[in-house]
């Protein structure tokens, strides 16, 4: 059995689908970083998604266009994190409770649409984005069909990895903008506007996530389903955690669940006699292996969930 | 509305009220436990094996037996969350979650393996002995004998929480941790009460919901009222009695969105959005003093 | 023409005066001592000064010119600099990275070369040495004073803001700031000092305006004044003179601590074999800077916290292996510094704090239950005895955040000092209480020495210190460094103590 899986066209497949299941859980958790680095939690980045994933099938649906599929993917991923925002910045609240409720009212919310956009229609698959080989890279022996065989939006997850790695590490903005999440009222009073970034952060939030939910649309499925996402979200959650907020780490976090994932699928593909479900338990064991196992490591900002109010002490 | 469909909404509003008190009794600890769906279904896959192993003996002990073991089981299966917690910190939220997911699929697994009907064609396990379900009381409708179990774990919760040590302990814990700590009440260990008997009600519902209504296991059988309970807890502020009448409440409107959907096709899951809008209502109705808070400027100290 | 002038200044918060038509007006080159008590208005006004506030009415000239500060943001580019009591610092990130912040200059990919060699030149220029690569976290108080200044330096402030800036400092590294400061001063800079500190504005001082009650009572010139004045035209009357023990504490030791360690990785300050007693009918201050084990020390004694080696007798019983709620029935209690974290449960009414430490024992719980009626009558006594006003007309039923401070520490005392107590652990019990509170505070902890219990008095405000202790235990660097008797203990050496400079070091320097 082992001599099946230690196969080249295994690896090959193995590490294709890694990366293709990682790209929703890495634009989620890029999305979050940017998020949390400004102290704003977004435990709803799975309605987040969800909402990306349902108006992008719409629109796609509708329109005909991927691209205007896309565009209202982001549109309903930045719809709910505003919400989010709206709530957490400039009210206050719990932004536990505020994710949780925005998680449960976004699965009414699409599936209650799903359901009334399908009556009495049973949908065709939409196309999805096609692939893009880069010469050269893309021969690169496993690696290369994995990471530069892919679609546009991957293209554009690397360049968005390596943009936020640069911000934070390197220019005027990145270093207020991650100072608000350590220390809001430090930040303040250096005269960065808290609340204006914070809110620009979860813009950011919810075109990322916009896109984490569409890509699984649009180039993965080509259908929506009900509860898509199923813990993706969350899975991004833990992927920042385990990344220890920083944009490299959270993506080898993300590639890690992703190959979890890729190798259940691709065991199951192979056939070696455990039943799918069983097999389906593995990425989200591993994600709680993984998170007990980072146990003290983690940096999470320290102003994290701790609301910034102006004048107040 | 007719009889049935007003015993209906009691039939409905079981596993809400059961799995709401569940979230209602974490959440007062501080403790966010998400994973009511994931122990609904450690009660109901242990409490169909436990009513379908159990050798003989009389019918109403191993009903009682078998929705204790679910009872005690679900309740292990939240200490995982409150240990890890605890322990190191994680969060509670991120675990449950992955938990509902782990528990989901194997359910899957066992319905198509050791707990599988050979019989059937579908996932679903041997039908239970009917001597062994919960009994209807009310003749003409489902009203079974779980509702009144509910009801009464509404009054025990109540009780519980007002009137004894523990429920001034999982207040204390809930509102300021730090403090509690610092005053010497044993957080650690309320934490774990509460956490076990969040999970344990929780898998209550999904024991009587076999027992009672599907009397096998089949999948999907929560509809997902496990991450309802948590807006029915959110919305009665963690308060027993105010769990029971949302969930009767939440209840009454499915049975009614449902007949809508009979009559004018408009999808039953309308009722979902409207209680995740309470929800956010309610986290938005403190607009009102922050505009007064503008206005006045923030106190002194 | 002044660099700065603050008109007829009004702010209220909830219809209470925190500023009563201020005026202010300061030189180039001028140290402008800003006294007053707590409460008295002092840190509003410089808030409103730095946009942090929007004062209901006046008017604020800067460089004669009408000016409005709407955000620190604006303040810092008029050329205003702030050190505030809290430090406004990231603590994970570099001290140049804290420097250099949002800096209007900034280009926009960040140029930390050259700014840690303008860093690094500044630094010098004014003998404020911090190594910039350093994270603010590690290090001490003294050191994030100075980056705090250096990060006002570095913005090319004219006017810089102290608030109570020696509060965190011994006297040693008291010194040495102000010398920067007159340093600075001389080369033209304008400095704000608040503080309620008398010596210290007569040491430092060029002018002093004194508010009281968000009222400006005086402006002097520090030169043609002396102690005495300022502290008249602070609290209404003159400083009493420190009254001696009433009754001299007993030989019999009430707790003893015998080499006592708290060791642990990712400590903040670790406890390094600490060695004392405290008799009964005895207070023993604690002093030393923040930071150097106080709260540590008070958590270990509670069993808030397990040290890891040593012993901890109470009454020559060994306790080192109770948890904090059998050291309480034992008879430790506690006042934490931290009244709305440690202390109380602020969502909770004032009945149900009041019950935080009993809740679970006759009279107020039998059999698991709570008896409410029970509560209720203790709470009643209680807020009686102590005074506690609740401002609503839900009397014990209101929340305990809605209570003023003053109140919050006088519920925490009522729960603490039960009858059957017999020691108190006492951080900073009288931080920002009014004078009223302060004196109630320390009359009750005075009754309780009295009555042959014990007092472990930690405080950083040497004058409550020397006011109230019997003797005195110096922390620093989590070890005792010294414990000295009711006559040794001078603000002189006390401060050389706090500095970690110990008596034979002291000597051999001497000799």
């Amino acid at each position: 059995m082992l001599h099946d899986i230690l196969t080249v066209s295994f690896l090959t497949a193995f590490l294709s689908a890694t990366v293709r299941l990682a790209v929703p859980i890495i634009y989620g958790g890029l999305g979050e970083l940017v998020a949390e680095k400004t102290g704003i939690l977004n435990i709803g980045m799975e309605g987040v998604m969800l909402s990306g994933a349902f108006f992008s099938f719409a629109g796609a649906w509708f329109s005909g266009s991927i691209l205007v599929g896309l565009a209202c993917g982001i549109l309903g991923g930045m719809a709910v994190s505003m919400l989010h925002a709206f709530l957490s910045i400039r009210l206050a609240q719990d932004q536990t409770v505020s994710g949780l409720a925005l998680n449960l009212f976004m699965l009414g919310v699409t599936s209650f649409l799903y359901k009334y956009m399908s009556m009495g229609q049973s949908y065709q698959k939409i196309p999805t984005l096609s692939e893009i080989r880069i010469p050269l890279l893309s021969r690169i022996p496993f690696i290369g069909e994995a990471f530069f065989a892919r679609d546009v939006l991957t293209y554009v997850l690397y360049a968005l990895l390596i943009l936020t790695f640069v911000f934070y590490k390197k220019t005027n903005k990145g270093l207020s903008f991650a100072a608000i999440g350590e220390n809001a009222r430090a930040a303040a009073s250096a005269g960065v506007p808290v609340h204006k970034y914070q809110y620009i952060a979860m813009m950011i939030n919810g075109a990322l996530g916009g896109i984490g939910g569409a890509f699984l649309v649009l180039t993965q499925l080509g259908v929506f389903t009900e509860n898509m996402i199923s813990g993706r979200g969350y899975i991004a959650l833990a992927a920042v955690i385990l990344g220890r907020y920083k944009p490299q780490g959270m993506f080898a976090a993300a590639l890690l669940f992703g190959a979890a994932n890729a190798l259940q699928i691709r065991l199951q593909v192979v056939g070696i006699g455990i039943s799918p479900y069983l097999l389906a338990i593995l990425p989200y064991a591993i994600t709680l292996i993984a998170l007990i196992g980072a146990v003290g490591k983690r940096s999470e900002p320290e102003g994290l969930a701790k609301p910034y109010l102006k004048g107040a002490r | 509305m007719t009889f049935s469909n007003f015993m209906e909404i009691f039939v409905k509003g079981c596993p809400l009220i059961l799995t709401g008190l569940g979230c209602a009794v974490a959440f007062r600890t501080g403790f966010f436990n998400i994973g009511a769906e994931g122990q609904f279904y450690v009660g109901a896959i242990v409490t169909t094996m436990v009513s379908l192993y159990a050798p003989g003996m009389p019918p109403l002990l191993v009903i009682i037996l078998a929705l204790a073991c679910g009872f005690v089981c679900g309740g292990l299966w939240a200490l995982i969350a409150a240990i890890l917690k605890a322990r190191f910190n994680l969060s509670e939220i991120i675990v449950t979650i992955m938990l509902n997911y782990m528990v989901i699929n194997f359910l899957g697994y066992a319905l198509r393996s050791f707990l599988m009907d050979k019989a059937a064609n579908v996932p679903q396990s041997e039908k239970i002995d009917v001597a062994r379900q919960i009994p209807v009381l009310v003749r003409a409708s489902r009203f079974h004998a779980g509702i009144l179990l509910a009801l009464v774990c509404v009054a025990v919760v109540w009780f519980l929480m007002q009137k004894t040590t523990l429920g001034y302990e999982l207040k204390a814990v809930g509102l300021n941790r730090r403090a509690a700590a610092v005053n010497g009440i044993p957080v650690v260990r309320t934490v774990i009460y509460s956490a076990f008997l969040s999970g344990g009600l929780a898998a209550l519902a999904g024991g009587i919901e076999v027992l009672a209504i599907q009397k096998k296991l089949i999948e999907g059988i929560s509809a997902n009222c496990g991450y309802t309970a948590v807006l029915i807890a959110l919305i009665a502020r963690n308060k027993p009695w105010a769990v029971l009448v949302v969930s009767l409440l939440y209840a009454a409107l499915q049975v009614q969105a449902g007949s809508w959907q009979r009559q004018s096709g408009v999808p039953s899951s309308i009722v979902n959005i409207f209680i995740g809008l309470i929800v956010i209502l309610i986290l938005a109705k403190d607009i009102v003093p922050y505009f007064r808070r503008k206005e006045g400027g923030s106190n002194a100290s | 023409m002044p660099l700065l002038t603050m008109k007829d200044i009004c702010k209220s918060f909830s219809g209470v005066y925190a500023n009563d038509h201020i005026n202010l007006s300061i030189e180039e080159g001028e140290i402008h001592a800003l006294l007053g008590e707590n409460g008295a208005g002092k840190t509003t006004l410089v808030n409103i000064l730095y946009g942090l506030y929007e004062a209901d009415s006046g008017e604020i000239f800067w460089n004669g010119e009408k000016a409005s500060f709407r955000s620190p943001a604006d303040a810092i580019r008029a050329g205003i600099g702030m050190v505030q009591q809290h430090f406004s610092l990231v603590r994970n990130m570099t001290v140049l990275d804290n420097v250099i912040l949002n800096l209007p200059g900034n280009a926009a990919f960040l140029k930390r070369k050259e700014a840690g060699e303008k860093f690094a030149r500044l630094a010098a220029a004014h003998g404020l040495l911090v190594d910039p690569g350093a994270v603010v976290a590690d290090l001490t108080v003294g050191e994030q004073q100075r980056v705090e200044i250096l990060k006002a330096l570095y913005r090319n402030v004219k006017l810089l803001i102290l608030d109570e800036p020696t509060a965190v400092l011994t006297p040693q590294e008291t010194v040495n700031l102000f010398q920067v400061l007159r340093s600075l001063a001389g080369e033209g800079y304008a400095i704000i000092i608040i503080t309620h500190r008398l010596s210290e504005i007569m040491e430092v001082t060029d002018r002093v305006s004194i508010l009281r009650s968000g009222r400006k009572v005086a402006e002097l010139d520090t030169a043609s004044t002396d102690v005495h004045e300022l502290s008249r035209h602070m609290i209404g009357h003159d400083i009493d003179e420190m009254p001696p023990p009433d009754i001299p504490p007993r030989e019999a030791p009430m707790l003893r601590l015998d080499s006592v360690s708290l060791e642990r990785k990712r400590l903040a300050q670790p406890l390094h074999d600490i060695r004392f007693s405290i008799r009964k009918g005895e207070i023993l201050g604690v002093a030393g800077v923040e930071g150097n084990g106080q709260k540590e020390l008070a958590e270990v004694i509670c069993g808030i916290r397990r040290h890891t080696s040593g012993t901890i007798f109470l009454e020559d019983a060994d306790i080192s292996h109770l948890g904090v709620r059998p050291r309480y029935e034992a008879g430790i209690a506690y006042i934490s510094d931290d009244r709305q974290g440690d202390g109380l449960v602020p969502d909770m009414n004032i009945t149900e704090n009041l019950a935080l430490r009993a809740y679970g024992k006759p009279p107020m719980a039998r059999h698991g239950l709570v008896d409410a009626r029970a509560m209720s009558k203790v709470a009643a006594e209680k807020t009686q005895e102590y005074q506690v006003l609740a401002s609503g007309r839900s009397g014990a039923a209101t929340p305990v955040r809605l209570l003023s401070g003053g109140n919050q520490q006088k519920l925490i005392i009522a729960r603490e000092l039960e009858e059957g107590g017999k020691l108190i652990v006492a951080c900073q019990p009288t931080r920002g209480l009014d004078i009223g509170a302060s004196e109630f505070v320390h009359q009750k902890l005075r009754a309780w020495r009295d009555a042959g219990k014990s007092v472990l008095l930690i405080s950083a405000d040497l004058e409550e210190i020397r006011m109230l202790s019997d003797r005195v235990a110096v922390l620093f660097g989590g070890r005792v460094v010294g414990v000295l008797t009711r006559e040794e203990a001078s603000v002189q050496a006390l401060g050389l103590l706090m500095g970690g400079v110990t008596a034979a070091a002291a000597e051999g320097a001497g000799a």
